[in-house]
């Protein structure tokens, strides 16, 4: 007595697989990507917002996003400066919209938005001159402050930062120098 | 060069963050204390600007970031969430409901399958003598459709006759009037000046209308003569 087997069509079968060994494979570059990506787009977005809650939220949005699209982009070097500026445009529209509301200056001054751990040297810079500071960056151009934040986060070279924006390092330099003089200026 | 131009430039080594000091700079404020004090003053605002830039850039990121995402992220594929991919299948329904729909709605009805294009309809068979009109029945229901055994075709109706002594008289019904004759014909127990007009007879001196019967004759074909002869 013969057997039947039913069998899935080879080709099928082949598509399905191969589907759905590159969604493991997207799935796994992601993950590669998120562990540095992540605390990036959070400190983008605290630097904008100010607000460490918001700011959590702003980077699990903006990696969402850029999970959603993770396929569509060509080359995955790029993918950093990508949540970079996913990042940093959505915090600068939930900060344009707390601001609209009138709520930022209330908001600042509930305790929570402090910064978590402060030490002996960043006690005696705070609070009076960090609210100017903060004051003066937030009156930046969105393309200076980016480069002054990115440049201020800890690991990354003003090469890298070029990189992560896709523009010269000479550019790089020139926005820079420029935000600090403007802040200098203000803060004087 | 004078104190201005050296403030100037001073201004400038700070916010250009270069790690080197310029000769003539150091040379200027061994002889400046005003320029001296002055470099000393942005040296510690651009050492605070410094200091307060990192400590906003380097937030520390809490613990919950990661996990929380990794959570939203459990259930969408990469780059696929929002991609449908049955759009092979919903072609496939769509069609069978257009398939299904159209032969609903061209599926001819018990009625058109026993009737074909042109019907007689049967009048009422008797006629009230005192008002000569004719006694409709009680349900239009009655009215009978048959198929026309001679003509498949016709362009004219033609006016019921009744009289006491023929069977019936007959309309002769355009297919695509039927319907509308049979709502008629129901209403004709509150319009009987209408069905009366219906089946009048015909008048002896209203003129007849003859068509003329076309004959066709038989073409007499040539052959045409070529232009070389």
């Amino acid at each position: 007595m013969q057997e039947l087997v039913l069998n899935p069509p080879a080709r099928l079968l082949s598509a399905e697989q191969s589907r759905e060994e590159g969604l493991a494979s997207a799935q796994r570059e992601f993950e590669l990507r998120l562990a540095e990506c992540g605390p990036l787009a959070f400190r983008v977005a605290r630097s904008v917002l100010r607000n460490e809650a918001d700011a959590e939220d702003i980077a699990q949005e903006a990696l969402l996003k850029a999970y959603r699209k993770f396929a569509d982009l060509r080359d995955p070097s790029r993918f950093r400066a990508w949540v970079v500026r996913i990042s940093f445009r959505l915090a600068l529209d939930r900060w344009r919209s707390l601001k609209r509301r009138e709520r930022r200056e209330t908001e600042w001054a509930s305790p929570e938005r402090q910064p978590a751990e402060l030490n002996a040297e960043q006690i005696a810079v705070s609070n009076q001159f960090q609210a100017r500071l903060e004051k003066a960056l937030e009156q930046l151009p969105d393309k200076a402050r980016l480069v002054l934040v990115l440049s201020a986060i800890q690991g990354y070279t003003l090469e890298e930062v070029a990189a992560m924006l896709e523009i010269p390092l000479g550019t790089v330099k020139s926005r820079l120098f420029f935000a600090r003089k403007r802040l200098a200026e203000k803060l004087r | 060069m004078n104190c201005e131009q050296i403030q100037q430039e001073i201004r400038d080594h700070f916010a250009a963050g270069e790690p080197a000091i310029p000769a003539r700079l150091m040379t200027h404020q061994e002889s400046c204390s005003e320029c001296r004090d002055y470099f000393q003053s942005h040296a510690s605002l651009f050492r605070a600007i410094d200091q307060g830039l990192s400590s906003i850039a380097n937030s520390p990121v809490p613990p919950s970031l990661l996990p929380a995402v990794r959570a939203r992220l459990a259930g969408q594929p990469a780059g696929h969430s929002f991609r449908f991919h049955g759009w092979p299948l919903a072609a496939l329904a769509t069609a069978a409901l257009v398939v299904v729909f159209a032969f609903f709605w061209h599926r001819p009805t018990q009625r058109d399958k026993a009737v074909p294009d042109v019907a007689r309809v049967t009048a009422p068979r008797t006629l009230d003598p005192e008002r000569d009109t004719p006694v409709i029945p009680e349900s239009p229901r009655r009215a009978e459709l048959r198929p026309h055994p001679g003509k498949q075709r016709s362009s004219s109706t033609l006016p019921a006759e009744v009289t006491h002594d023929e069977p019936s008289s007959e309309v002769i019904v355009l297919a695509e009037e039927r319907e509308a004759f049979v709502r008629f014909v129901a209403e004709v127990p509150e319009n009987r000046a209408a069905a009366a007009g219906l089946t009048r007879r015909m008048p002896e001196n209203e003129p007849i209308v003859e068509i003329a019967l076309l004959t066709i004759k038989p073409v007499e074909v040539k052959l045409l003569e070529s232009s070389e002869e």
